[in-house]
């Protein structure tokens, strides 16, 4: 099982799956930038949800790189989405830096496809055939 | 050596300096530590370095006998370092490369680093390619200067006549570091972009980008189909063999269904990191059938090891294996591991270091 939120989580309290459905909304900038916009529930960015008895809000994410410049624009975005909804009283945001690293594994199965994909257009484009192909 | 008596080349190897006294800017500690820490991720508990061992000036008999003693390497590439917007010595100095190779002339080649913002650097690649045991030039892809972060992107004014000098010279090979950001600077300057544009105007240089995989896989695989003369550099890359298992073979899968094992480069990364893990786990390395059946990965075989292990990296530097090996039965070192009876084995991890404790 993920250690992180995944798109096809189930959860027992209903209130982080609406915070989940707002975070599916977040759209990770660096995707946005290379014409391939994926927002970080998919992008496998977000490690943990929290809310406690009193509406307050923990969202934990972990980033590709420690030193992303984006951390803030995406923390403000996901105060703005999950501060709306009717069961939180507060939002913070929290950067995962406990040593945890990032791979493609935890991108959603639809995006880790349409990615690979791309990367093999791209090499067909550019006339590559595999080295284990030829061989 | 492996079993069959097939060389092991270790294409980086390096003296560090971690000691205070070297630190000329306030992130010099860091590079320090995240460099221990990074020891700490990519080593089997074992073989990660006591702090008594590893924040020192490591000198070059102590490099030695880590590599020949303490682990299978027969021969291996000097890269001494630029970075003395850091460090006194650049964190990796000249000086004790050239003693490295001259203590052990039938086992060392060195690539010397230059800085290309310095007014004689030119000069300076003519000079050392000159020397029989340069082989090649190592440069970093950014450089911190008057509190900014400079692109040296290959492709920049101030470098491309480095290549050209080069180019011009008996040095093959220009080794860059990339795919693990440092310090400030932005991480675009540790993509391949620069590499690619190299690579075609300079088809007769070999450029080995440093920690191949390590990020921008895809970009890096493309690069390599793309450019028969550049070539993937496994130093750090090749540990996560043993620790990030799923990573290395994601990583060694990729590079051999688009580019093939003829290009990959082992490398050790001593003295940051013990030599000999990556090469055991590289050697008992088998490609998971859940990848081979889900990203068409091929096996790997025993002669993709052996290249990635050493052949290629002799190849490349246009060594003869035979000549090497015959160059170093009954030097030092091998007189030495029969002397310790270590004809079958190996010392305890960095236990040829001499410390205090």
């Amino acid at each position: 099982m993920a250690s992180h939120i995944t798109p096809e989580q189930a959860f027992e309290d209903e209130r982080k799956a609406a915070i989940r459905a707002e975070l599916s909304n977040v759209l990770d900038p660096c995707s946005c930038a290379s014409d391939h916009p994926i927002n970080i529930v998919d992008f496998g960015l977000v490690e943990e949800i929290e809310i406690d008895d009193h509406g307050h809000v923990g969202v934990t994410l972990l980033l590709t790189s420690q030193r992303c410049t984006y951390f803030i624009d995406m923390s403000d975005e996901i105060v703005e989405r999950v501060s709306q909804l009717p069961a939180v009283e507060s939002v913070d945001v929290h950067q995962s830096t406990e040593g945890k690293i990032w791979t493609p594994d935890r991108m959603s199965e639809t995006e880790r496809a349409a990615r690979r994909e791309r990367f093999h257009e791209r090499m067909e484009s550019a006339g590559i055939t595999p080295h284990a192909e030829r061989s | 050596m492996l079993a069959n008596g097939d060389l092991v080349v270790d294409s980086v190897s390096h003296c560090f300096n971690h000691t205070p006294e070297n630190h000329k800017h306030p992130h010099a500690q860091r590079w320090d530590d995240e460099t221990y820490e990074l020891g700490e991720k990519l080593l089997p508990d074992e073989y990660v370095p006591s702090e008594d061992v590893f924040y020192r000036n490591h000198q070059p008999e102590e490099l030695a006998r880590l590599l020949f003693l303490e682990s299978q390497i027969d021969y291996s590439v000097y890269h001494s370092l630029p970075l003395d917007d850091y460090f006194h010595d650049g964190y990796v100095s000249r000086e004790k490369g050239f003693e490295f190779c001259e203590q052990n002339p039938d086992r060392t080649s060195m690539y010397v680093d230059i800085n290309p913002l310095e007014d004689d650097a030119v000069e300076q690649v003519e000079e050392y390619a000159k020397r029989d045991i340069v082989e090649g030039i190592k440069l970093y892809p950014s450089r911190y200067q008057n509190g900014q972060d400079l692109s040296l992107q290959l492709t920049e004014d101030a470098v491309w006549p480095i290549l050209e000098a080069a180019a011009d010279s008996d040095v093959d090979t220009v080794a860059m570091h990339k795919f693990i950001p440092f310090a400030t600077a932005p991480v675009r300057y540790f993509r391949t972009d620069d590499v690619e544009d190299a690579a075609l105007s300079f088809p007769d240089i070999n450029f080995e980008i440093i920690h191949a995989g390590f990020s921008f896989l895809e970009e890096t695989a493309f690069a390599m189909a793309s450019h028969d003369n550049i070539y993937g550099n496994l130093e750090n890359t090749a540990c996560l063999v043993n620790t990030r298992p799923r990573k290395f073979a994601k990583i060694l899968g990729e590079f051999l269904y688009w580019v093939g094992s003829d290009r990959l480069l082992f490398s050790s990364g001593a003295t940051a990191l013990h030599p000999q893990p990556p090469i055991e786990g590289i050697w008992n390395f088998e490609m998971p059938e859940d990848l081979q059946a889900e990203y068409d990965y091929p096996e790997v075989t025993k002669e993709d090891k052996r290249n990635i292990l050493g052949g290629n990296a002799l190849r490349m530097l246009d060594k003869d294996p035979d000549e090497i090996r015959s160059n170093i039965e009954g030097d030092r070192w091998e007189q030495l591991r029969e002397e310790q009876g270590l004809t079958d084995s190996f010392p305890e991890p960095w236990s040829t270091y001499e410390t205090t404790v």
